[in-house]
């Protein structure tokens, strides 16, 4: 038994089946960029069990917003904006409903499904509790300089702001990351020995 | 130890390893399944409920698109010409291998029940995506060929040779097998890549996260061993290529026999030693004998990589991650004088890095010391979780174990430790055999943390116990 999947060329094709809504195109999108949108949600996210739904409700936004990309080229760089929004937008809804919940409030979870933990999986952990505290455009910027090693200005294409305001954003993120982080010594080591610290 | 470069990559990696075994593409690919079929490109919000499977959905037909380029390769199923192109599907039938030939003459055999997806085909090669299954391939060998295979998250480069790869996903094991020539491999728990050439093995487990390699047709006879949890606690030494710490295996095959007589908890630290010798030229590590009782320690260090000499101290040690060189150091400089008068930020460095050179001992007494006195301290709540770690994972104490994650968890309910705390004390009390313990606390970790890691393990126990809400 053969399936034969849609194949669409490069991004210019690509985008120009989906502008004209030809079958398969929307399949072959998700196919060629879903782990990269993938990558950028788990960064800001952390591994958590809502990401399959950020990760289609990101696709379902690219379709329905096709027409307003001109260049294909920038496919890639236009998907990982949208779903840095829709990142942006669970963050910010969590964060309120945590503002009328009577418990403890429900920290954004690293939904790890093993049993066994490693130092860099308590490690991270860590990481992403310290982040929650953090404010959703900060945490944001701070995920995919630190975590994902974007260069900055890719993180500043990505969320769609000027570099010098991610170099705002992430001075504030070091401020209220770095002495919270400081107990951990994964943590630790890896802000006194990672390079990227230094360059930022 | 982990160098700067890797530091700066640590925690992706450990994320996309966590996010490829839960397949979260293939579940929103199944959220997406009705869209994808849909010719009107609307904005819906979906609310459907989370299922998370390790098995990939077979994909409807649809019409061909691309023509193939000349320059690509041709590929026949079972003798027989089909349009295979880039994103070409190929599942086997439950009851019958395929072969996949290709006009360069390299040919794929897929073992029944097996699902492979073309990537893409090139005139050098083909780029294959082993989506569950056995395949057989044989890749015919010229100056300029290039396959890689997928499989998983694993990415295999070929540039002429046979071997058998075999992956499942519902155990996210991976199998090479190779016949002939060599491959390069990359993908989690292979940081820096590895190389496998004629009749070694590799058997991956993202599940229990352990690599091993075995040699020749003695498939019970491993080379080396790595786990990720023991390659970042007993490291010792800065690995500048870690890629050539698999390569260099010929020593540790004489240690085997050695090993062979050696309590199995002294085991790991002994091949983490062994494994330091056969690292670059570069290093120069010296290291004791292990007797049966006493772990790995380092007797002298240096490296001239680095530049580092014996007169460091043994925080500089501890803050380089050279944990076993800097406990043995404070051993010298008298353990139990550091631990009675050292400052708080000193006795916590000395017992992560007694517990990172896995000398739980030594760890446990820092760590205590810690506790006593420091109390009331962000530290010593950390200390009490370490101490949990040091009895469940090291002493096999489950009932101290407990007693450590349950004042860890209580002494500050909102701190940062507090849900892992949670959770690690429903599997101490599991272990311990207390049922109607590890019931109570699986209630409350339900309602403090129900998405929170352990929320799997919590529901287990309250349904083995009986009372499931």
């Amino acid at each position: 038994m053969v399936h034969l999947i849609r194949f669409d060329g490069d991004d210019e094709a690509l985008l120009k089946a989906l502008k004209e809504r030809q079958p398969g195109s929307k399949r072959a999108l998700f196919d060629r960029y879903a782990n990269h949108v993938q990558r950028v949600l788990v960064r800001i996210i952390g591994i958590d069990d809502a990401i399959p739904e950020l990760l289609s409700e990101t696709f379902l936004q690219a379709y329905s917003s096709m027409d307003s990309i001109r260049d294909g080229s920038r496919l890639k760089a236009w998907l990982s904006m949208t779903a840095m929004f829709t990142a942006r937008g669970l963050i910010r809804k969590r964060k309120r409903r945590r503002l009328f919940t009577l418990f403890e409030p429900q920290k954004i979870q690293n939904s790890v499904s093993y049993e066994t933990n490693s130092d860099a999986r308590e490690a991270l952990q860590v990481l992403y509790e310290i982040l929650e505290e953090m404010p959703a455009d900060e945490r944001i910027a701070f995920t995919l300089r630190f975590v994902d090693g974007m260069r900055l200005r890719e993180v500043a294409k990505v969320c769609d702001v000027s570099l010098a305001t991610i170099k705002r954003r992430l001075a504030r993120a070091q401020e209220l990351f770095v002495p919270a982080a400081k107990d951990d010594p994964l943590l630790r080591e890896w802000i006194e020995r990672g390079e990227r610290w230094q360059t930022t | 130890m982990t160098t700067t470069r890797d530091m700066d990559g640590l925690f992706s990696r450990e994320q996309d390893a966590i996010a490829a075994a839960e397949n979260y593409v293939d579940v929103a690919r199944k959220l997406l399944e009705d869209e994808f079929d849909s010719d009107s490109i609307t904005r819906r919000r979906r609310r459907v409920p989370m299922v998370l499977t390790a098995a990939v959905g077979v994909a409807a037909a649809c019409a061909l698109f691309i023509a193939i380029s000349p320059s690509e390769l041709s590929v026949s199923i079972n003798g027989e010409n089909r349009e295979i192109q880039a994103g070409s599907w190929v599942s086997s039938p439950q009851d019958s291998a395929l072969q996949l030939s290709f006009s360069d003459g390299s040919t794929v055999g897929l073992s029944e029940s097996s699902e492979v997806r073309v990537q893409s085909l090139m005139r050098e090669g083909a780029h294959l995506l082993l989506e569950r299954g056995n395949m057989d391939v044989s890749v015919i060998h010229r100056k300029e060929t290039s396959w890689k295979i997928d499989a998983g998250p694993y990415q295999i480069w070929v540039t002429g040779t046979k071997f058998n790869v075999r992956w499942v996903p519902e155990k996210r094991s991976l199998l090479l097998d190779m016949e002939e020539g060599s491959v390069r491999l990359s993908g989690p728990l292979l940081e820096g890549g590895k190389s496998l050439k004629t009749g070694e093995t590799l058997l991956a487990s993202l599940a229990e996260s352990t690599v091993e390699v075995s040699r020749g047709g003695d498939q019970g006879k491993i080379i080396t061993r790595w786990d990720r949890e023991q390659d970042a606690e007993s490291e010792p030494l800065a690995v500048e290529k870690p890629s050539e710490r698999l390569e260099a295996v010929a020593d540790v095959e004489s240690a085997e026999t050695t090993e062979a007589s050696l309590p199995a908890t002294q085991l790991r630290s002994v091949r983490g030693s062994k494994r330091a010798r056969t690292i670059s030229q570069e290093w120069d590590d010296i290291s004791t004998p292990m007797s049966d009782s006493s772990p790995v320690r380092v007797e002298s260090y240096s490296s001239t990589a680095h530049g580092v000499d014996v007169q460091l101290s043994w925080k500089e040690l501890a803050r380089e991650g050279k944990y076993h060189a800097a406990v043995a150091l404070a051993e010298d400089a008298g353990f139990g004088r550091l631990i009675a008068s050292g400052t708080l930020s000193d006795l916590m460095l000395l017992a992560d890095a007694a517990r990172l050179a896995n000398n739980p001992s030594e760890a446990h007494q820092a760590y205590r010391s810690v506790r006593k006195r420091f109390p009331g301290t962000r530290q010593s709540e950390r200390a009490a979780f370490a101490l949990g770690r040091i009895e469940l994972e090291s002493n096999g104490n489950y009932t101290a174990a407990a007693r450590w994650f349950d004042t860890c968890y209580r002494e500050n309910k909102s701190g940062p430790m507090a849900r892992e705390a949670a959770g690690r004390l429903i599997e101490a009390l599991n272990r311990a055999g207390d049922e109607r313990g590890a019931s109570t606390a699986a209630k409350e970790y339900l309602v403090r943390f129900p998405h929170g890691p352990h929320a799997n393990l919590a529901k287990k126990t309250l349904a083995n116990s009986g009372m499931n809400e």
